[in-house]
């Protein structure tokens, strides 16, 4: 506990000072009880240990109260003022002395742990009173309380006193105030009582009872008594011993017993007695303790050490002796060797070795480095006890002791082999991309994340003709062709900050000067962390199929506009067919009839049955070329398509169709969903148109045409049906009745071009519908028109 | 050209615009047969036609050719098709009203459309029948007869506008 500053002033020190001052003044009346009568000069000042103790403790500020204190007992015995003020001082000034040199010089919160520093507190004890008593037997003489003549004898007295006091009191005090360092176990317990009980009894003994007066050399008796306690019950014990050795004396020797008092010895020799015990006991204490100490901080530190060889995974620590033979071992160094301890200590260290290493004496090239450079590297195969190998990279270090003789080596070793491993599968994953890279007809790059170029495979530098060296970072792209480059560059730029696949064409010059197409495509690697850590890219040579494309697109447009002038001509041919082939026919059919309405009377009927003939050929002639004109327009004329009620569209056709029904006194009959269709109206009327003449055409003439027209709708297709009770379609022409021109016979004799149906198809087929016929022969037919729903 | 009735000058006239002689000669006759009691004037083709309602060269006399109150027009003639003329004719002040029947052997969607954009009255496709030739001549009588004029007539013979395609 350092002091502040000494003499700031608070109510809380004034009572320090106060109690401090009347402790000091109650040990000092009890110090001069043992005063020894001559020159008033006390033989043990212990209020002298108790100002050290004190100051040690409390700091200097508590030196008023010794001066104090001081004071006080130098007016109660009646000693003049300034006489007892010069003595206070003095009585003060020494223990600040011893304190200061303490403070200065020993440097341990523990006083007496160590044997230097309880030689030093000796020193400091011994020489401060020296000077200090000095001053104050010469105040004391001054003053008339001494006389100068016995100035040097009251010195040496009153140093006796002070060193005494300092040295027994002290030490008590200051020692029971931090905890002891023994561990009291009862067995210590009970050697301590007993070596008090010795201590007290032989003291009784020796200084007050009948063995006093025997001899001179008992005193000594009591010396290894405070020996043992010393070696054995710690510091504690040790100045409570002192103490106690100390009191037996003194009391003996004031009350005239004891053997200091019989021979009557001059008095410092009691002194030297008790100094001499003190010391000794201090001495022995702190020895003991250092020792301890040392012992437990070895202790520790081989604990230490232990714990480290233990824990540190994955490596093997262990000793060697100095020729090489394994001197201790490890349970991670039998983890890794699989040797247990007891098997491999004493066995050389080259058990260890593959037989090719130890063969060519490596064992012995490592102890030898080991020894002249006092360190050793090394990294290769090793055996474990089963005959596996593993890889070990180690140190070992020649172990000298302080004459630089060798005692050994260390040796730690750790086991690298999944690294080693790991290396190798990199190892080959690196060869296997260089294969695949240099394999592929690609030209293969990788690129670092921030997008310079690290690797060009040998396809791409023999293409540019360029080294690689040369092309690295972002050095490629002065082979890149000069109109592309920019647009290149900022291609890669945008994957690369983006960390987006890198896909864009452009064109590289070859060594050949010849500048070719090239697609380029890189993807980014990235770590566990989403980190991008590498580029892979590829560059593949499109330029052929850049021109077979270019040339394909050509040859595309050039056969499109082929295709558009032949459609073209296609329509203008449909064109002259709706006007100028139907002009002929229909001039024969008019003057057919001309003939016929101007010039009947002039022909018999022959003439006007052929003039019949003529005019009806040439109706069918027209009709046929209505329907082939129908039917080539349906192939490319627009079709809009849109919804349409098939219920109006059905009702439309038979309306159109009303006088051939009646005509045929044909039934029909419907049925009751009618959805919705996608479709043309036209179109689909003229579809509905075909069907329903077909069911009155192809029904026999002896039986009324039944024709039922349904329709249903399911999973987004709509369809319509004709069924009829006709003559029904052979199996056989089932599946020809939408050829163009094909006819069948029907009993009707009803006109018909045979394009009715090759026409439905079409106009189904513009409709993204189908149509179909099913039937019996003799008992009807059914067709169907599928549609979308709408 | 040859008129079938002596003119009057309140007659009617109805000019024939077609190439083919065939169907000029078949108008004529229908005209005949039809008892038609409008004047029929016929050219053989759209620049004629166009000559005519000009009145350029022989055409020069409006007694003898007098502007038409109803335009029968043939679409396909070489050198100006029915189109162009009928485009000439919407264009010309003369003429811009002038009740016009698009009289073609067509039956293609497309023209029948296009003549009605173009600006025809009706689109009549040639018949085959002489006697349907007649029918509609005495419908064009009856319509140019009206006063005021009267389509109903003609538009059963003409194909619906707006046809689809």
């Amino acid at each position: 506990m350092k002091a502040g500053l000494p003499f700031s002033f608070s109510w809380k020190w004034l009572a320090q000072l106060a109690g401090f001052a009347g402790l000091y003044l109650a040990l000092a009346r009890f110090g001069n009880v043992a005063v020894v009568a001559e020159g008033n000069v006390p033989m043990v000042w212990p209020a002298a240990g108790l100002a050290v103790a004190g100051l040690w403790w409390g700091g200097y500020r508590l030196a008023p109260a010794i001066a104090l204190g001081g004071f006080v007992f130098a007016w109660l015995n009646g000693v003049p003022a300034p006489v007892g003020a010069a003595a206070a001082f003095a009585s003060m000034l020494g223990p600040v002395v011893v304190v200061l040199l303490m403070r200065r010089y020993i440097d341990a919160p523990r006083l007496f742990d160590r044997v230097g520093d309880v030689f030093l507190f000796f020193l400091c004890a011994a020489v401060a009173p020296a000077l200090v008593d000095a001053l104050g037997v010469a105040s004391l003489c001054w003053g008339g309380v001494g006389k100068w003549d016995d100035f040097h004898r009251l010195w040496l007295l009153s140093w006796a006193g002070d060193l005494m006091g300092m040295l027994i009191a002290a030490p008590a005090l200051l020692v029971w105030t931090w905890p002891d360092n023994l561990r009291w176990t009862p067995r210590k317990r009970i050697e301590a009582a007993g070596g008090f009980a010795l201590l007290t009894i032989c003291s009784a003994l020796i200084f007050t009872g009948k063995l006093a007066s025997i001899g001179v050399g008992f005193p000594f008796l009591v010396l290894p008594i405070v020996v043992w306690i010393a070696v054995r019950l710690g510091q504690r014990a040790t100045v409570s011993a002192t103490l106690l050795a100390c009191a037996f004396p003194v009391w003996g020797t004031l009350h005239g017993m004891g053997p200091f008092a019989e021979l009557d010895m001059p008095l410092p020799v009691l002194a030297l007695f008790m100094g001499v015990m003190a010391m000794t006991g201090l001495v022995l204490a702190a020895s003991v303790t250092e020792r301890r100490q040392a012992q437990s901080a070895l202790r520790q530190s081989e604990e230490r050490f232990r714990l480290l060889v233990e824990s540190a995974k994955g490596y093997a620590i262990y000793m060697l002796d100095a020729e090489g033979r394994i001197a201790t071992w490890s349970a991670e160094a039998e983890r890794i060797k699989g040797y247990r301890s007891e098997e491999i200590v004493g066995k050389p260290f080259r058990t260890f070795f593959t037989p090719e290493d130890a063969h060519r004496g490596v064992p012995d090239q490592v102890l030898r480095m080991a020894r002249e450079e006092g360190q050793a590297r090394y990294e290769g195969w090793r055996v474990r006890k089963d005959g596996s190998r593993f890889c070990v990279e180690g140190i070992i270090t020649a172990v000298r002791d302080e004459n630089g003789a060798l005692n050994g080596f260390s040796k730690v070793a750790h086991d690298v082999t999944d690294r080693k491993q790991a290396e190798e599968v990199l190892r080959q994953n690196e060869a296997r991309f260089r294969t695949l890279a240099e394999g592929l007809p690609q030209l293969v790059w990788t690129c670092l994340p921030d997008g310079r170029c690290d690797y060009l495979s040998p396809q791409w530098v023999r293409y540019t003709g360029v080294p690689e060296e040369q092309q690295l970072g972002f050095g490629w792209l002065a082979q890149v062709d000069p109109d592309d480059r920019e647009r290149a560059a900022a291609a890669w730029k945008g994957a690369v900050e983006t960390h987006a696949t890198l896909d864009v064409e452009f064109r590289i010059r070859g060594a050949d000067g010849a500048h070719r197409w090239f697609k380029a495509r890189a993807v980014p690697l990235r770590d566990s962390e989403g980190h991008v850590v590498k580029w892979f890219g590829t560059s593949t040579d499109i330029d052929d199929q850049k021109r077979a494309n270019e040339l394909l697109e050509a040859k595309v447009q050039e056969r499109t506009a082929q295709l558009q002038a032949s459609l073209s001509s296609v329509e203008e041919l449909l064109y002259t067919i709706a006007h100028d082939l139907r002009a002929p026919n229909r001039h024969m059919q008019s003057f057919a009839q001309l003939l016929l309405l101007e010039h009947a009377d002039r022909l018999d009927d022959k003439a006007r049955d052929y003039l019949g003939r003529i005019g009806a050929a040439a109706a069918r002639s027209d009709e046929l070329i209505r329907d082939l004109l129908e039917y080539g327009r349906l192939s490319h004329e627009a079709v809009a398509l849109a919804p349409v009620d098939l219920r109006q569209a059905v009702q439309a056709v038979l309306r159109a169709v009303a006088g051939e029904i009646q005509r045929r006194n044909a039934h029909v009959q419907f049925g009751r969903e009618w959805p919705r269709v996608v479709a043309n109206e036209r179109l689909l009327e003229q579809i509905l148109t075909n069907f329903v003449t077909n069911a009155l055409t192809y029904a026999p003439l002896d039986r009324e045409p039944e024709i039922t027209i349904s329709a249903e709708s399911e999973g987004g297709k709509a369809v319509l049906r004709v069924q009829d009770n006709g003559i029904g379609i052979p199996p056989d022409q089932i599946d020809r009745v939408f050829e163009p021109f094909i006819r069948l016979p029907n009993e009707t004799h009803a006109p018909g071009t045979g394009m009715g149906l090759a026409i439905v198809k079409k106009a189904a087929e513009r409709l993204n519908g189908a149509v179909g016929a099913d039937s019996t022969l003799g008992k009807g037919s059914c067709f169907w028109l599928e549609l979308q729903a709408a | 050209m040859r008129p079938v009735r002596k003119q009057t000058y309140t007659m009617k006239t109805l000019l024939f615009v077609d190439d083919n002689p065939n169907d000029r000669f078949l108008v004529e006759m229908g005209c005949a047969m039809a008892h038609v009691s409008f004047l029929l004037k016929t050219v053989a083709s759209g620049v004629e036609a166009i000559r005519y309602l000009n009145g350029e060269g022989e055409f020069a006399d409006r007694v003898e050719h007098p502007l038409p109150d109803l335009i029968f027009l043939d679409l396909k003639m070489p050198e100006m098709d029915g189109f162009q003329v009928l485009r000439w004719i919407r264009s010309h002040p003369a003429t811009r009203v002038t009740p016009l029947a698009v009289y073609s052997a067509s039956i293609i969607p497309e023209d029948i459309t296009k003549g009605y954009s173009d600006g025809a009255n009706y689109f009549i496709t040639k018949p085959s029948d002489l006697t349907v030739l007649i029918d509609i001549l005495r419908a064009a009588d009856k319509c140019l007869a009206a006063e005021p004029r009267n389509d109903d007539a003609l538009v059963q013979f003409s194909a619906p506008a707006g046809e689809r395609s």
